[in-house]
């Protein structure tokens, strides 16, 4: 006797995206991003809702999925999104799809936006590795507090991206009193000096 | 029988990274807020006043004045916490650092910028006893 494959409950999964429990969140995620295609216009869907735990689960699923079609509603997302943890969702989502329509977005963003969101703003504009992102990064580079932790991960970002012209200005940090600094600077002169 | 919440501990001289570990904590996963600390000064007297054996201690292994290294050592030393898991935090490590760090008797890493999509997962597996080792 054959054995019938179970489909998964796809519209259940959505709704366990806005569990209370994290780990029904969590199983409902996995489930969904395994499912691919077929989940990303549902969580298209919860996305556009634009509040609660799903609308950031579906961000998160959707930036693992890789789905083209995703690229509108997130970069919606990172620019009207309620929530921090929303917004910095859809901010490495946004990364993780490499889609360079986000570029316009993730660059406003970058001077927008503080704390965990521009941290994944950075983030994301290192793996896009779009080289429209080196002057806005330096400019939010030498604006940043002395103290934050997005410096190293700009400098950082800007090694990815390779753009040579930043050399002597990323060397400017290469004595700077934050040891993840001076860490990420060495490591991007090494880069840029490749490129 | 009403859940147990872990009691955590987190270690940090960045302080971005100690309200994003956090919001991950008490806004993502609704644990009760960590005890966050900026550096490792007289560490052990420290832990040793807290209320609570720590279930999970996040320790950035750059800090100062004592290492992330040389602290997971005394800790790893001590048999009031040899429940407790240690995870390094940190933005970026080479190969002989890692080695160093299990071998010293770390349970995982987790690198930063921490994520949401990333750490809850990461989390309920060092809960679950599993060594998480997220190099990124």
């Amino acid at each position: 006797m054959k054995e019938r494959l179970r489909m998964p409950n796809i519209q259940a999964l959505i709704a366990n995206l806005d569990s209370t429990q994290l780990q029904t969140r969590l199983d409902a995620r996995r489930q969904l991003i395994e499912l691919s295609e077929t989940a990303v216009e549902p969580l298209i869907a919860l996305l556009r809702r634009g509040s609660g735990w799903g609308s950031a689960e579906a961000a998160n699923a959707l930036g693992k999925i890789g789905d083209p079609r995703a690229c509108d509603p997130l970069i919606h997302t990172l620019n009207t999104g309620s929530m921090a943890l929303l917004r910095q969702s859809a901010a490495e989502a946004l990364g993780d799809l490499g889609d360079f329509r986000a570029m316009d977005a993730l660059l406003a963003a970058l001077q927008r936006e503080v704390g965990l969101v521009q941290v994944w703003v950075v983030h994301s504009l290192g793996k896009l590795r779009d080289r429209r992102a080196v002057m806005p990064l330096l400019n939010a580079l030498y604006a940043a507090e002395p103290t934050s932790s997005v410096r190293y991960l700009i400098i950082r970002a800007l090694g990815d991206i390779g753009d040579p012209r930043v050399l002597n200005a990323i060397l400017e940090f290469k004595e700077d009193d934050d040891h993840h600094v001076r860490a990420d600077v060495e490591k991007a002169v090494a880069k840029l000096q490749q490129a | 029988m009403a859940e147990v919440h872990p009691y955590c501990v987190c270690i940090d001289d960045d302080r971005l990274s100690r309200q994003i570990m956090e919001m991950m904590l008490v806004s993502v996963m609704g644990y009760p807020r960590p005890v966050l600390w900026e550096n490792t000064e007289n560490i052990l007297d420290r832990l040793a006043s807290l209320d609570t054996i720590p279930t999970l201690i996040f320790l950035d292994i750059n800090i100062l004045p004592f290492d992330g290294y040389t602290v997971t050592q005394w800790l790893r030393a001590i048999p009031r916490y040899n429940s407790t898991k240690i995870i390094a935090i940190t933005a970026g490590i080479k190969d002989n650092e890692l080695i160093r760090l299990r071998r010293l008797g770390c349970d995982g890493l987790i690198s930063k910028p921490i994520s949401q999509s990333t750490f809850p997962e990461l989390f309920s597996q060092i809960l679950a006893g599993e060594s998480v080792w997220d190099l990124r």
